[in-house]
């Protein structure tokens, strides 16, 4: 039985594993929501992969540095539970002993006045995602072996679900999830995987540490939040005459004063989305928490079938297949290294 | 997004008590103890009939009744609006007649059901000593108050916010005013928006208010207001 090495130099490495990470930006978008207070919030959001680098390390890691992701779709719809404001209700008969005669309340709004305004925020928020990842193998053996094909010696038709549950299993690891988010996942990444079915060595990288930070919102997105009462005030009095808007807002500013104060909107609008972003929804960790798994048991960077086809079959001719065993793998600064047995 | 704003509110911009609309508030106070009829009507249609009944056991000091909701077609197109045929309220105590929708022209009759003839009405078309009118404008701009019934005038304006910013309108009281066969006092007046003009009425009245835009554009001579030739 003989030994092969093979190498694959840092910058193919990188070509490789970025093409597999742009996978990422076909997976669903997904959504959740929370509340605080007489205001809430739901967002839905989407991934793409721009710039950063992936280097190879003498630790035997390999370190994704500041790859930039950008959020599309993102999209927050933002609630709001108003209180009825009447107009109305002045003493017009004030007596020694209390008011005699008040004037009869009206209501400002028609119904209950929930107000719900979609905030579009697709490709004005930037996050930078870094960290370092082992490498590690593994030979994938599925109960279905897909069509009989020249070296099969047989086959086993793919009638199970097997395949879809196991993504389902990993993706449902992260948390705060909804199911429907789950199988939306997961199933994505199915017909990756079902379009081979034959045995395969794998080779996937797994977490050692890694940082999701937000880096910058464009001026868009910070103006509409900075203005985020004016705004909703704005859709609230739509069908208001202009020449009454003023007297309107006049009414409802005590309110939108509240809740700015229960939303706590700071100067720097940077510090306070990632806030709300981060603790109220948990939407890094998420994020973080869902990379991590793609890249680390989800969708191996790297595979090859086993036995491996040597020479293709073709012209009638039987393929030349070669069984692997004994697969291991070295990372240094220089290049990737793959050993096995064949044979 | 729920289209939520009450829309009725902004719709009018003058009004007048003998046919008012959710600008107009009317305060009556009823003479006598005793069972009133009501009727409500719009322009010419009978919207409908109430009874009003006026007990010394009863403690209300005042009772609320809103016109718009006699109207069965409103009722029907509102989710939850149920409309009272019979009302109560305390000896002494006051009615208060208004319109919370679109309804325009409005007046409404109190007739006492007595066994003898001659029992006490009111009429809104004409009001009379002790009757309170209140106005409450949503649009800014200078406007007349004139009594159909003594030929006397008062100029109103309400205020607009120079920078688009009004103070807290929520703590505005009222305006006061008195009509008397003297006329209005004061005879100019200044609120802002929402804020209730409160005219406590001692002689026959029926109070008009229009806006100076629709007067002057009825008028083809020279119009003055506070000594200022306004438009020719």
């Amino acid at each position: 039985m003989a030994t092969v090495n093979v190498a694959v130099n840092e910058r193919a490495f990188n070509d490789v594993v970025m093409a597999v990470a742009k996978y990422l930006e076909s997976v669903p978008s997904f959504s959740g929501s929370g509340s605080f207070g007489p205001f809430s919030a739901s967002y839905s959001v989407g991934l793409k992969l721009t710039g950063g680098s992936i280097d190879l390390t003498n630790t035997g890691r390999v370190h994704f540095d500041e790859l930039h992701l950008t959020y599309d779709p993102l999209i927050l719809n933002l609630g709001i539970d108003l209180p009825t404001i009447p107009i109305g209700g002045e003493c017009i008969l004030p007596t020694p002993w209390g008011c005699s005669v008040r004037l009869p309340e009206i209501d400002l709004f028609d119904a209950n006045p929930d107000i719900s305004i979609p905030i579009n925020l697709s490709n004005t928020i930037v996050s930078e995602f870094s960290g370092e990842f082992t490498v590690s193998d593994s030979k994938q053996v599925l109960v279905a072996k897909g069509s009989l094909r020249p070296h099969a010696a047989h086959f086993s038709p793919d009638t199970s679900n097997e395949i879809r549950d196991r993504f389902r299993s990993t993706v449902g690891t992260i948390p705060f999830l909804p199911t429907s988010a789950v199988n939306g996942i997961a199933d994505a990444f199915v017909p990756f995987v079902k379009s081979n079915l034959a045995d395969k060595w794998q080779f996937f990288l797994h977490d050692v540490w890694h940082n999701l930070e937000l880096i910058s919102i464009s001026d868009t997105a910070a103006n509409i939040l900075r203005n985020l009462t004016d705004f909703i005030i704005d859709k609230i009095l739509a069908p208001v005459p202009s020449i009454v808007r003023g007297v309107v807002k006049a009414i409802l500013n005590p309110i939108f004063d509240a809740i700015a104060a229960v939303l706590d909107i700071p100067d720097d609008i940077l510090e306070w989305l990632s806030s709300q972003l981060q603790i109220s929804f948990g939407l890094f960790d998420l994020l973080a928490q869902l990379i991590i798994n793609f890249v680390g048991s989800m969708v191996p960077f790297y595979q090859f079938e086993d036995p491996f086809p040597m020479i293709e079959d073709s012209s009638g001719l039987l393929p030349v297949l070669v069984p692997v065993e004994n697969v291991s793998v070295v990372v240094n600064d220089d290049e990737f290294v793959m050993s096995a047995d064949i044979g | 997004m729920n289209t939520v704003i009450n829309q009725h509110l902004f719709r009018h911009r003058e009004s007048n008590s003998s046919a008012f609309n959710n600008l107009c508030t009317l305060v009556h106070k009823l003479p006598e103890e005793g069972t009133y009829a009501g009727e409500v009507v719009q322009g010419k249609r009978l919207l409908g009939t109430f009874r009003l009944r006026c007990d010394a056991k009863n403690e209300l000091s005042q009772v609320n009744i809103d016109l718009s909701t006699f109207d069965a077609l409103f009722r029907a197109n509102v989710a939850g609006l149920t409309a009272s045929d019979t009302y109560a309220v305390g000896k002494d105590g006051y009615v208060v007649f208004y319109a919370s929708a679109h309804h325009d022209g409005l007046y409404v009759k109190l007739t006492k059901v007595s066994k003898e003839n001659g029992g006490s009405t009111f009429d809104s078309r004409r009001l009379d000593n002790g009757d309170i009118v209140t106005f409450r404008l949503w649009h800014a701009g200078s406007y007349r108050i004139s009594n159909e019934h003594g030929g006397h005038e008062a100029a109103l304006s309400v205020l607009n916010a120079e920078d688009g910013k009004f103070p807290e309108l929520a703590k505005r009281g009222p305006v006061r005013v008195r009509l008397s066969d003297k006329g209005f006092d004061p005879a100019k007046m200044e609120i802002w928006p929402t804020q209730p003009l409160v005219i406590s009425v001692e002689v026959p009245a029926a109070l008009r208010l229009q806006s100076n835009d629709s007067v002057l554009a009825k008028h083809s001579g020279p119009v003055t207001r506070g000594g200022q030739q306004l438009h020719k």
